[in-house]
């Protein structure tokens, strides 16, 4: 009678915060809310980038950057991939424009057709060949562009799309932010993940746990942005982590640091594989790092 | 002793003769006064008929429905009262009981009750032939109508079904932005408080509801779609009135009645607490706080006095507030910027004064203010939206009759605002109805402090040209500060009376209404933006099939068009400002056009009532390199059927039915994944090339008085989707567009309120 009525608590506060958030939603305007049979963000189960890593999210106009990106495809088996790379001045996705290079006079085509080498049995998830973009210099980076705007940054962009032999597609972006800034955006750094106050290996935990990121203190960033009267403003980044997973299940999706997460690994082990968690944590300025879990 | 004896009993016969001729002169007959009331409100009746039986007596109630009644026998004799509309009354008195000889208070009660009883006026308006009212005493009791008379206008033809949530009034296929509210005239921000579960107004201080639709006259303007209005009515002068009620959404009070002999007052306030019922819902809920409950209130006054013979005088006063705040203490999956403590903080008031002179008995003048505060205030997590307006809006029109034939009415109608906005928000882009996550938009941090003027001049007239033709040429002209821009707008109707139940209408003319504040503002918008336009036209005819009598059916039907130019779109695109390479944000390259056929069939068989409303229409939207499509707010068909039966006892049913075609939906072909914000940026589709099921409900309400003598007692049980229907009312889908789910609406809603009133 007890565990009925607590999940009866349960469907209700679900329908009640589906539609809070409904409300919420349409409050600032938005159609997002969660529905619990849609696929969930947090499984990792179809040919996916978990990311785009710039070794310098943010340069001088003419500065160039690496990229890594993390692709897994575990259910893949091995099938063959491709990835193209195009790069080009922002259309102006933060307005609306679609986050593609199509048209543009700028495009710059880094690679087309290229094998992703790299992710390898078992779990086929990892870092796909990196590449370098070079960014335009100042003169086209910034032409007619207000210096508040050259301050805070141009973006330019690149889009990474990796594709199955059988069709399978995932297309991602992201930007390199050119700016005049003094002193530029570094990737935060996720060392360790840990599990209840632990360093999490390579040991499949076996019951439910809470992790949590392992961030370095000096990852959380302070910097400036200027507002439209040219005048400077001091912000702090404010450290995000999201969470996949193969197999088990992931309470959230994401995480501020420093609340936890709950892991809950799966009642079997997957046959001929690990189990693969995996952290992103992001600065929301273009930072990020990676890291990435193999359990058994 | 014989003479003595004989003296004795001869005066004794004499006096017995003389006491008992005198005796039942005195002891049978009684004249009674007293006073015929209508039973609950008190309302005094005049000129009825009081009858008292079985002696055949009759007296006539006067203007104060005092009565007197002579010769009234001795013993028990019965009062009887036989009034057209009340209940027969028939009451056993005796003038030998305890009351005496002292006044009587007879009290008659009504053969049906309206819903607020207390608060029914009439007052006569000028209205022109694209106005429909709803009385608000009658609109208040309509089946899911929440109480409310401005949400009974959603049962009106050509009022698109808004979706679950939606506060807006959405007119003949037009949006949501290009209807205007007014309360006497005066435009207010809002008209529905959050969610729309409730109007920002009392509704027992309405006298009635007006719908502006395609047409309307110069007198109004600013809105390419159409206008809600309500109006206030005079509070009761006659005594001491006052009511209080309690639901399960809110609860409210309200007072009125004289100032001396020539001026009334009212005052209401209501409070909601819906939200403490949500909260306590979450209450374990470790994600999602709600840390302050949904809650609205509003508080409104009206003051009416007679200056002179000539000269009346009203002060309205509005005030409404909305807040909502929730801790999430993760962000939400889809976008990771829906995260922390969402807060948001609607609120205005207004003080409209306004004074009727009478110059003549042809010409009459008037002149009214609208003075007030608005506040915007939405914060998101470190994001953050505040508006602070000061609004005064001010009205003048001169009424002439020149002649019998010819009425002309000459006016101004303005708005002037001082804004502050301070806002550090996303971009937010949502074309097609789909919205890219606000962590992808391009930060804008902004503050800006502007004045606005809109001024409008207009002239309209009435010409009865043959007593079958009647023509109603107006023009209007707007000046708009925003967009530096002088409009010109012609209006012009004309009516044809085939008979006194048969008559035709005919009008059209061009509207402009101004670009909202975030279209024209200088960083966030295009201040290049011009006023979008568009021009209506319309045709109609009614026919009255009562023929003078009380009970039938009348009908109206017409078809409406309006074709809509320079509609402002967002715009993604880049273009060069001062020099500087800019977003464009907005620009004026939507057109659109809206077009169909709405019928009312209205029919009064006492005590069955009700309407049938039907709209079949069509609404699309283009512009360059979109092909033609649907407009959001196209809805193809829209029925909704009402009737209600007064049954004995004051009880009465009532029931709608709506039947609603699904809302287009724009699909969505992919998502890319911005690796820097962790979200899926969607692909449009071809916009609103898909539509939603169809939208059926049924609404049932069940009301019961309980008449007293001096106050009534009213319950109502307003179920809203009885069948529990999941009725569609968006999608829904997966963190990377690849898989979608329906989002139902709302599941069955019994609302239970109390009222009494005195």
């Amino acid at each position: 009678m007890k565990t009925h009525e607590v999940a009866r608590r349960s469907v209700h506060s679900v329908s009640m915060k589906r539609w809070m958030l409904f409300i919420a939603a349409l409050a600032v305007g938005s159609n997002h809310c969660g529905n619990d049979k849609l696929p969930k963000y947090s499984v990792l189960d179809r040919l996916r980038v978990v990311a785009l890593i710039a070794d310098h999210p943010e340069v001088a106009p003419g500065g160039s950057v690496t990229i890594s990106p993390w692709v897994s495809d575990i259910k893949g088996a091995g099938r063959a991939l491709t990835y193209a790379v195009e790069a080009c001045l922002d259309p102006g996705i933060g307005s609306g424009a679609l986050p593609s290079c199509d048209g543009s006079a700028t495009r710059v085509v880094l690679a087309q057709n290229a094998s992703v080498t790299g992710i390898s049995a078992p779990e086929y998830t990892g870092i796909a060949p990196t590449f370098t973009v070079v960014t335009p210099a100042a003169q086209i980076i910034f032409l007619k562009r207000a210096d508040t705007e050259q301050y805070n940054g141009v973006a330019y962009l690149v889009t990474y799309t990796v594709s199955s032999s059988d069709g399978q597609k995932d297309r991602a972006f992201r930007r390199i932010v050119v700016s005049t800034r003094p002193f530029q955006n570094v990737n935060p750094v996720l060392s360790r993940i840990l599990a209840s106050g632990e360093e999490l290996t390579t040991a499949l935990p076996p019951a439910n746990v809470s992790i949590s990121p392992d961030v370095t203190t000096t990852s959380p960033e302070d910097y400036q942005v200027k507002d439209s009267n040219g005048v400077l403003q001091s912000r702090k980044e404010q450290i995000t982590t999201s969470w996949l997973a193969s197999d088990g299940a992931l309470n959230r999706s994401r995480t501020v640091s420093p609340d936890l997460n709950d892991y809950t690994p799966p009642t079997a082990k997957p046959a001929g594989r690990g189990v693969i968690l995996i952290g992103v944590t992001r600065d929301d300025r273009g930072g990020e790092s990676v890291k990435k879990l193999v359990l058994n | 002793m014989r003479p003595l004896s004989s003296t004795l009993i001869s005066t004794f016969l004499l006096a017995a003769a003389l006491l008992l001729q005198q005796l039942p002169a005195y002891s049978a007959e009684t004249t009674l006064q007293g006073q015929l009331l209508e039973r609950g409100t008190k309302k005094p009746l005049a000129d009825v008929n009081v009858f008292v039986l079985p002696a055949k007596l009759k007296a006539v109630t006067d203007g104060h429905g005092n009565f007197t009644v002579e010769h009234i026998p001795e013993g028990e004799f019965q009062w009887v009262v036989n009034l057209t509309g009340y209940e027969k009354l028939e009451k056993t008195d005796d003038v030998s009981s305890k009351l005496g000889t002292s006044p009587r208070q007879l009290y008659l009660q009504k053969s049906s009750y309206e819903v607020y009883e207390t608060t029914v006026y009439g007052k006569v308006q000028k209205r022109d032939d694209s106005t429909r009212s709803l009385k608000a005493s009658v609109a208040v009791a309509l089946p899911g109508s929440g109480n409310d008379p401005i949400r009974a206008v959603q049962n009106l033809p050509g009022v698109n079904r808004p979706a679950a949530f939606q506060s807006q009034v959405i007119i003949q296929g037009s949006a949501p932005q290009d209807t205007r509210y007014l309360i006497d005239g005066h435009e207010v921000p809002l008209i529905f408080h959050f969610g729309g579960l409730s109007s920002v107004i009392l509704p027992e201080a309405l006298d009635r509801v007006d719908y502006l639709a395609a047409g309307f006259d110069p007198d109004s303007g600013r809105a390419i779609g159409g206008l809600i209005g309500v109006w206030t009515r005079p509070p009761q002068k006659d005594r001491l009135h006052g009511f209080a009620f309690v639901d399960i959404f809110n609860s409210g009070a309200a007072i009125e009645g004289p100032v001396g002999k020539d001026s009334s007052f009212l005052l209401g306030v209501r409070k909601s607490y819906v939200g403490e019922v949500l909260k306590a819902a979450l209450k374990n809920n470790e994600d999602f706080n709600l840390t302050a409950a949904p809650s609205f209130s509003d508080v409104t006054g009206v003051y009416d006095t007679r200056l002179t013979e000539r000269d009346e005088f009203r002060l309205v006063t509005d005030g409404s507030i909305d807040t909502l705040e929730f801790l999430l203490k993760q962000p939400v999956n889809q976008d990771p910027a829906l995260r922390g403590t969402f807060y948001n903080k609607t609120a205005f008031f207004r003080v409209i004064p306004e004074l009727t002179h009478r110059n003549s008995e042809r010409t009459t003048t008037r002149y009214s203010l609208g003075f007030g505060r608005d506040w915007i205030k939405v914060l998101l997590s470190d994001d953050y939206f505040l508006l602070r307006t000061y609004a005064l809006t001010s009205r003048a029109e001169l009424e002439t009759a020149v002649n019998p034939s010819w009425t002309t009415y000459l006016g101004m109608d303005n708005r002037s605002s001082w804004n502050e906005v301070d806002l550090n928000l996303p971009v937010f882009y949502n074309p097609g109805g789909v919205a890219n996550p606000i962590s992808s938009g391009t930060k804008q941090l902004l503050s800006v402090r502007e004045t606005r003027h809109q001024l409008g001049f207009y002239s309209k007239n009435q010409v009865v040209l043959t007593p079958k033709w009647s023509v109603f040429p107006g023009v209007r002209l707007d000046y708009y500060s925003a967009t530096k821009e002088t409009l010109p707008q012609p209006r012009f109707s004309v009516r044809y009376a085939l008979s006194d139940s048969l008559n035709f209408k005919a009008k059209g003319g061009l509207y402009h209404q101004p670009p909202r504040e975030q279209e024209s503002a200088v960083k966030v918008g295009n201040p290049d933006i011009r006023s979008p336009r568009a021009w209506h036209a319309t045709f109609g005819a009614q026919k009255d099939f009562r023929e003078g009598s009380s009970r039938g059916f009348n009908l109206e039907s017409g078809t409406f068009y309006r074709y809509f130019d320079r509609l402002v779109v967002p715009s993604s695109a880049l273009v060069t400002r001062d020099g500087i390479l800019a977003p464009e944000n907005y620009n004026n390259q939507g057109k659109g056009r809206a077009f169909g056929l709405e019928s009312i069939l209205r029919y009064d068989f006492s005590p069955w009532t009700g309407w049938i409303s039907y709209t079949l229409s069509r609404s699309t939207r283009w512009q360059p390199f979109q092909p033609e499509s649907l407009s959001q707010y196209d809805q193809t068909h829209n029925l909704n059927l009402l009737g209600s039966v007064d049954l004995p006892r004051n009880w009465k049913i009532a029931g709608r039915l709506r039947f609603v075609t699904g809302n287009p939906s724009t699909p969505i072909s992919d998502g890319v994944y911005d690796a820097d914000n962790d979200v899926y940026i969607p692909v449009r589709g071809v916009y609103f090339s898909e539509r939603l099921a169809p939208f059926y409900q049924l609404d049932i309400r069940v009301d019961k008085k309980w008449i007293h003598d001096r106050w009534i007692l009213s319950m109502y049980l307003d179920i809203q989707n009885v069948t529990n229907r999941k009725n569609v009312e968006a999608v829904q889908y997966s963190y990377d567009y690849r898989a979608r789910a329906n989002v139902a609406s709302l599941p069955i809603l019994p609302t239970l309120g109390i009222k009494g009133e005195f």
